[in-house]
């Protein structure tokens, strides 16, 4: 909804600090009450948008009531009209005011220099050309993106791992399970080492290709136990019928 | 996340994935099993996890971000390759060279997770944490970059998805958050 100016101040008087409105000119005193009101009109007119300029009065209650350093709430009334400029949504901005300012320091320090319609606003001599050189192209920020989205989502699958296991049992049972060969001496020389479990391992494999991912025998030792028992008996039998 | 147990179709896993973010998660804990053994059976290497991560990545990127990406197999079929693929790749880079002798036939996928130019450089890292900042303190300025850049959605798109009132609007925001995204950077690289 579109206001005219005098909708805007009627808007103000009626809505700022409507509970506290003395509290706060003893705290700041008339003059800068004044002052304050003025910063809050201009922004309005700018934006010129009933439902922000309500939210930015509903913020600036909040702060009065909860903030009693007059640097704090200077400085943070001066950067919400800013924060609106810069996506921020009314919610976000509640966010910001409630976790105090140290985190935002980086974030605020950008804002200030954006101007109300969103522009650079002008600097220091040395900062300033430093900020004509840098260009960030479309492409680039296309790959910080998906740099940043990969990291995201690696964290988030290292967290998935803690949570419910990385997998690791697999490992173990299929450990030297490799149907790989290298051409590289060093490896054939590994590949040897694993020859051994590399019996076991064709055995599990084809179970494990049989049943699509059940799980492989647990270990040859009773194989072992029954043939070890079955040469008994042979040497048993050969002596007994070679004795007699 | 705690529904182990349930099986997701790939249909349903790929749906889930554009719908929201816990699709991916459920992608992972479904195929994490069968592929690292998979892997496993492949070869004895240090960063089997990892290459698992960056198949899923590779899954993830395709289907988000190329529209022209059909699938012509299952996921698992798909992971199981880009993982090989990766594996191979890794192996390739500490001069080792192996022929695998799997029998699961996945020559026809050739992806892997694409590796991004100039990842290490200082622009890029203060890019990330710019990026990383924009994300913690919120606003709708890396929802929008993201949904532009990455995803390459198209304005009027953007506009009805992040309830703008029209692709103009959402258009100017796109140019606040760019140069936002500029002064940030600036700041995290000379600070």
């Amino acid at each position: 909804m579109k206001l005219i100016d005098k909708e805007i101040a009627q808007i103000i008087e009626n809505n700022l600090f409507s509970d506290s409105k003395q509290k706060f000119i003893n705290f700041f005193g008339p003059e800068q009450y004044q002052s304050l009101l003025h910063e809050i009109y201009l922004y309005s007119v700018l934006k010129n948008d009933e439902n922000v300029l309500r939210s930015l009065l509903g913020k600036a209650n909040y702060i009065i009531e909860n903030f009693d350093t007059k640097n704090v709430i200077n400085r943070i009334l001066k950067d919400l009209a800013k924060l609106y400029f810069s996506g921020f949504t009314s919610s976000d901005i509640m966010q910001l005011v409630k976790a105090g300012n140290k985190r935002f320091d980086l974030e605020l320090k950008a804002l200030r220099e954006l101007d109300f319609q969103g522009n650079i606003l002008e600097s220091e001599p040395e900062e300033k050309a430093f900020k004509s050189d840098l260009v960030i192209e479309d492409d680039e920020i296309e790959r910080a993106l998906i740099l940043f989205e990969r990291q995201y989502w690696k964290n988030r699958f290292k967290k998935i791992d803690k949570e419910f296991g990385d997998g690791s049992k697999e490992k173990t049972r299929f450990k030297g399970m490799s149907a790989s060969y290298e051409i590289e001496p060093m490896m054939a020389m590994e590949e040897s080492m694993h020859s051994k479990s590399q019996k076991i391992d064709r055995y599990t494999r084809k179970s494990y290709n049989k049943s699509h991912g059940s799980m492989p025998p647990k270990s040859n030792k009773i194989k072992i136990i029954f043939i070890a028992v079955v040469l008994v008996v042979i040497a048993f039998l050969l002596w007994y019928f070679l004795s007699n | 996340m705690r529904n182990r147990g349930r099986q997701y179709s790939d249909a349903e896993l790929i749906a889930r994935i554009k719908e929201d973010s816990d699709g991916l998660d459920l992608l992972y804990r479904q195929h994490q099993r069968y592929c690292l053994s998979y892997l496993n059976s492949l070869h004895n290497h240090d960063e089997m996890q990892d290459i698992f991560h960056d198949a899923v990545l590779a899954f993830y990127e395709k289907i988000s971000k190329d529209e022209a990406f059909v699938l012509r197999c299952s996921i698992q079929t798909y992971l199981c390759a880009v993982c090989r693929n990766m594996l191979r790749e890794r192996l390739r880079k500490e001069n080792r060279f192996i022929n695998f002798e799997d029998e699961f036939e996945h020559d026809n996928i050739i992806d892997v997770l694409e590796p991004i130019e100039s990842e290490n450089s200082p622009k890029m890292k203060a890019m990330h944490k710019a990026l990383s900042l924009m994300k913690e303190t919120g606003g709708k300025c890396y929802e929008i970059l993201l949904r532009y850049f990455y995803l390459k959605q198209r304005m009027d798109r953007i506009a009805y998805e992040m309830d703008y009132t029209n692709s103009d609007n959402a258009k100017n925001q796109k140019a606040r958050c760019q140069r936002r995204l500029k002064i940030l950077t600036s700041n995290v690289l000379f600070s």
